[in-house]
């Protein structure tokens, strides 16, 4: 297994007035799952079930109260634990926000180059044709290169966001809703994209998304998260054909089918 | 016949740049019936939330030129009566944004939300400050969010915005929306923001209210699944012009431009893969003479690159802007 998550559990304290803690969020609440290498696994949930906690703790973004991870063998992620810097450029995480993780003062070409200058060594012309290999497998013009974040459109900076985390060759990449925000249109190239890459660098993907739909297209395997835990795991096919649990069952029969029977006719309007 | 709620005809706006003028719509015809919902799709930048904006009047009017066309909305002229257009807006049309959340004043409990709106849309029917009659508004609100299938109304009254989830924050919205009686609805992405099951039982909503209070609503989306969930037609928009107007039944089974059909095929669907379309719209600011949607079409010919093709009648209530039309049913697994 490339990645072993073992009862991972993740607590924020709950602070009421004068920073007393009155309570705990069990926002992750002992998850535990493998990820085979060359996978795509998708994790689904409501907002606030803890799949973007879950997708943070294993970047070691987030620390976790208890439980562990192992990237092909190797423990990254355990309580009071410092993450190991050769882990970060194998396991490497996207922000669900392309703008507000690229600097704005920055021409997209020192982005491009920054993860280069921390993790390597490598002279100036190395790294510019590095970045002009990236640039061209993910599909960009070079002119970009000298472009800020503003002036170029949310789906070229969802790229730029997965070119910035290709130059450092990882074998997971962590996507935090990697299509929301965007126009049906571009959301279908993004996929694409993600697809292509995944051939092209034998990537493993754990994608994070509300949308079921979004993540049919693209996974092999589904997770689905209920108040901090996954309560059902399982190949796609078996996830849309026979939902286990309650929760799933709902997600499924909420997604709608253009051509199909529509929701709306009986779907119960009262609200939970 | 019934008199549509809302008449719009050839309305072409241009806003004002610093690289000269951006026509965003650009000869849009569009009227809606009572208790009709009329779908507006299309990508960012296409137009749907200006035209939205444009009905309800939060245009910037410095910026904002109306070259041509008129829209009347329940017998008032809304361009050129200044004074009626003002008194229809929030009143005989109201508006479902998108994020409920952040329409919400956040320092106001919501039933203090509420009755203020009651007081400043019908002064004459609402109460005063104290006494019985704030007690009667008080009743009002409770009824309405009681008709949005809220299970405890009396205590979202005394609660603030951040206690509610997205989906009660979306159906107080809805709530008060329908409280000035208005005889049309504007919704721009309303279910956008909320997750998926949510998101069905706000359609649900939508639909039931449309037929229960016979209001006409005009659903601005990028979700064509979401059209197909409430929609009775549904009209695309590409580059500020309407090039396709359809019932609903119609328009899924054999969308006839070729932009309708890219889209369709691109919405994400449980065990599809989405097809993307390739290129990007066209900037707003410069429009070449031909068909706007030229330079990404699969089916394009040589007059498209030339003359701008008109609205043609392809069967009963089936409109489509195109040269070369699809006419045979949507090769798509959508039967």
């Amino acid at each position: 297994m490339l990645l072993s998550i073992e009862s991972l559990a993740c607590h924020f304290p709950v602070r009421g007035l004068f920073g007393r803690r009155i309570g705990t969020v069990r926002a992750l609440d002992g998850v535990s799952f493998d990820v085979a290498a060359e996978e795509v696994l998708g994790i689904v949930g409501e907002s606030g079930c803890g799949k973007s906690t879950l997708g943070k703790a294993l970047a070691g973004i987030v620390p976790p109260a208890a439980g562990s991870v192992s990237l092909a063998g190797e423990e990254i992620v355990a309580p009071g634990r410092s993450y190991p810097l050769a882990a970060r450029a194998r396991l490497q995480y996207i922000y669900q926000d392309p703008s507000a993780s690229l600097d704005p003062r920055w021409t997209l070409r020192r982005s491009l180059h920054e993860p280069l200058i921390v993790h390597h060594d490598w002279p100036q012309a190395e790294r510019e044709a590095k970045v002009r290999d990236i640039m061209a497998a993910i599909g960009l013009p070079e002119a970009l290169l000298d472009r800020y974040p503003h002036e170029v459109s949310g789906g070229q900076q969802r790229r730029i966001g997965l070119a910035r985390i290709l130059m450092l060759a990882p074998q997971i990449v962590i996507l935090d809703e990697p299509t929301t925000g965007l126009d049906v249109s571009v959301q279908a190239s993004v996929l694409e994209l993600l697809r292509d890459l995944r051939r092209a660098f034998n990537l493993t993907y754990l994608i994070i998304s509300h949308d079921i739909a979004v993540l049919s297209s693209i996974c092999d395997r589904i997770a689905v998260m209920y108040l901090g835990r996954i309560v059902e795991i399982g190949p796609i096919t078996q996830i849309l054909s026979d939902p286990q649990h309650p929760y799933t069952r709902k997600l499924v029969a909420s997604s709608p089918r253009i051509g199909g029977p529509r929701l709306t006719d009986n779907v119960s309007l009262a609200s939970d | 016949m019934t008199t549509p709620v809302l008449d719009i005809g050839d309305l072409s706006l241009s806003f004002k740049t610093d690289r000269g003028a951006a026509h965003v719509l650009d000869g849009v015809d569009l009227s809606i019936d009572p208790a009709e919902i009329v779908g507006l799709v299309g990508e960012s930048g296409c137009g749907k939330t200006t035209l939205a904006r444009a009905i309800l009047g939060t245009l910037p009017a410095h910026q904002t030129r109306i070259a041509r066309g008129h829209m009347r909305l329940g017998g008032v002229d809304m361009i050129a009566d200044g004074e009626g257009a003002r008194h229809a807006r929030g009143r005989t049309v109201t508006f479902v944004p998108q994020d409920p959340l952040l329409s919400f004043n956040p320092l106001f409990r919501i039933g203090t939300q509420i009755t203020d709106l009651m007081r400043w849309t019908s002064p004459a029917q609402a109460g005063r400050r104290w006494g019985r009659s704030r007690r009667i508004d008080e009743e009002r609100a409770l009824a309405m969010l009681a008709a949005v299938q809220l299970p405890n109304p009396r205590e979202i009254l005394v609660q603030y915005p951040h206690q509610l989830s997205g989906g009660q924050c979306q159906r107080v919205m809805i709530a008060m929306a329908l409280l000035p009686q208005p005889r049309m609805i504007v919704a721009d992405e309303p279910t956008a923001a909320l997750d998926a099951t949510v998101q069905i039982q706000v359609l649900g909503l939508l639909r039931r209210v449309a037929a229960e209070f016979g209001v006409a609503i005009l659903f601005a989306t990028h979700s064509l699944g979401a059209a197909w969930e409430i929609c009775d037609r549904v009209m695309v928009m590409y580059a500020g012009q309407i090039v396709e107007s359809a019932p609903r039944a119609v328009f899924f089974s054999r969308p006839s431009h070729p932009y309708a059909r890219q889209l369709l095929a691109s919405e994400p669907e449980l065990g599809r893969i989405p097809k993307a379309i390739p290129g990007a719209a066209p900037s707003t600011a410069s429009l070449s003479p031909g068909c706007p949607y030229e330079q990404r079409c699969p089916r394009v010919t040589e007059i498209c690159r030339s003359a701008r093709p008109p609205m043609r009648q392809l069967e009963t209530g089936h409109w489509a802007a195109c040269h070369n039309p699809w006419t045979t049913a949507s090769d798509l697994a959508h039967t």
